[in-house]
């Protein structure tokens, strides 16, 4: 099968023999995958440079089985520069949909949500505000949506005033679950997330927590090298 | 088995080489064999000593089989100019470039999807030169590939916290090259990094 040029992003690339690539994409029109770039290393091929993390371009490739062979990449002239912590930002961003995202499932909303949370980043909007709706969003669509405006015990709204417990795989409600895994919340750290409006520390705190917890059940224990990456960039900027 | 299994080892072994599959290496140990037993035995004791022996520089992190590289231990060189790369292979590069500073080798980038975080780059030992005093500017040569950038700034950040002058190398239109043929990205950072004339 052959697939046309059309909209891509480059979610990580590794060496493949010696000037070969092996490059996991996210597709507009297929989800996730993974590519082989053949002889895009050798000094007289520009491929390689296109193929750099949080640039739109264009990729065609040819398919047999699970992974492509990549035919042609072609620049969109995005200049989207993320800087400083911004491209941190972007590892973790491809780093949560490396572990995700299953290959070859065709995903067109992740990749708007995808494109639209970096220009988020280039606007210089909250960082982690924007990290936290992506991370809503990614499993909104992947069908674990989080409840954030009512109550999943008694359907009444939720109130700002209020404490809730978010319950793991099932929602806020007023009392915990034995049995399965929860943290205490906020009213207003639940609304907040929900009108992504209006934002402050304390809320940047809960909200991390809570989405922490529910993406852990799908991806697991295992440290990201992007989060680390991010704690030790904040070390390094703030120490004396 | 037609032939012996001393060769077999042998064309196994030659194929641990970049660029050299099972017929190259079969090819290479033929003509060894008939043509050039001499070169091969040096060969075979060069690499011997070269891997027994080269480590790395203490201080620069190149490849080296002294404590101290050439390099950082020779008087003549402008200790004041540090350049940040890397690979050895850059090293290599920027020398070609007549620079007569001194280095520092990360022997990779920042790349947290593969797992390489500051500290498997030196950071610390480079934060240890830059405390000593003597360095009064950091050139930034990693790639210009986005790890490379995420890179250049998370030194950055350390370098400036040490109120030592940073720098980036430009980015831009090779020399002898024409703008037709440059692409976009490039000549938009030739573009931007422009200066006055
Ligand atoms: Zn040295």
């Amino acid at each position: 099968m052959r697939v046309d040029l059309h909209p891509c992003y480059v979610l990580h690339t590794r060496p493949y023999r010696e000037t070969s690539l092996l490059v996991d994409i996210l597709s507009s029109d297929y989800g996730r995958l993974c590519l082989v770039a053949k002889g895009v290393k050798r000094a007289k091929n520009n491929k390689a440079n296109l193929l750099q993390i949080s640039k739109r371009i264009s990729l065609a490739w040819s398919q047999r089985g699970t992974l492509g062979n990549l035919i042609e990449v072609e620049d969109l002239g995005d200049r989207v520069n993320l800087i400083g912590s911004k491209i941190i930002s972007c590892f973790y961003m491809n780093e949560l949909l490396m572990r995700m995202l299953h290959t070859n499932e065709p995903h067109p909303e992740i990749f708007d949500i995808y494109q639209q949370t970096l220009t988020n980043l280039t606007q210089n909007q909250d960082e982690q505000k924007t990290l936290r709706i992506f991370e809503k969003k990614i499993l909104q669509v992947l069908g674990y949506g989080l409840i954030l405006d009512h109550d999943a015990n008694t359907g009444e709204q939720i109130d700002a005033n209020n404490k809730y417990y978010y319950v793991a795989e099932f929602g806020p409600c007023m009392s915990k679950n034995n049995g399965l895994q929860s943290i205490q919340i906020s009213g207003k750290a639940l609304k907040a997330l929900d009108d992504e409006n209006i934002w402050d520390n304390d809320i940047a705190k809960e909200a991390k927590r809570l989405l922490r917890m529910l993406l852990k059940i799908h991806v697991g224990d295992k440290p990201f090298g992007s989060r680390e990456l991010y704690r030790a960039y904040l070390q390094n900027i703030t120490a004396v | 088995m037609s032939s012996s299994s001393r060769l077999d080892q042998l064309i196994t072994a030659l194929c641990c080489l970049p660029g050299i599959g099972r017929k190259s290496a079969q090819r290479i140990s033929y003509h060894l064999l008939q043509r050039n037993r001499h070169g091969a035995r040096d060969l075979a004791s060069a690499l011997q000593l070269a891997m027994d022996e080269i480590g790395h520089c203490i201080r620069c992190r190149n490849f080296t089989e002294l404590e101290l590289c050439v390099i950082c231990s020779n008087n003549n060189r402008d200790k004041s100019l540090l350049c940040v790369v890397e690979s050895p292979a850059d090293v290599f590069a920027v020398e070609d470039a007549a620079y007569r500073g001194v280095y520092f080798v990360l022997m990779g980038h920042l790349s947290p999807l593969d797992g390489v975080g500051p500290e498997d780059l030196g950071l610390e030992k480079l934060d240890e030169i830059m405390k000593e005093g003597e360095v009064k500017e950091v050139i930034m040569a990693t790639n210009s590939t986005v790890e490379g950038e995420a890179t250049a700034h998370f030194i950055s950040e350390m370098v400036r916290k040490n109120k030592i002058k940073v720098s980036r190398i430009a980015h831009g239109v090779p020399v002898g090259g024409e703008l037709e043929y440059i692409d976009s990205g490039t000549l938009s950072e030739a573009l931007s990094g422009r200066r006055e004339i």
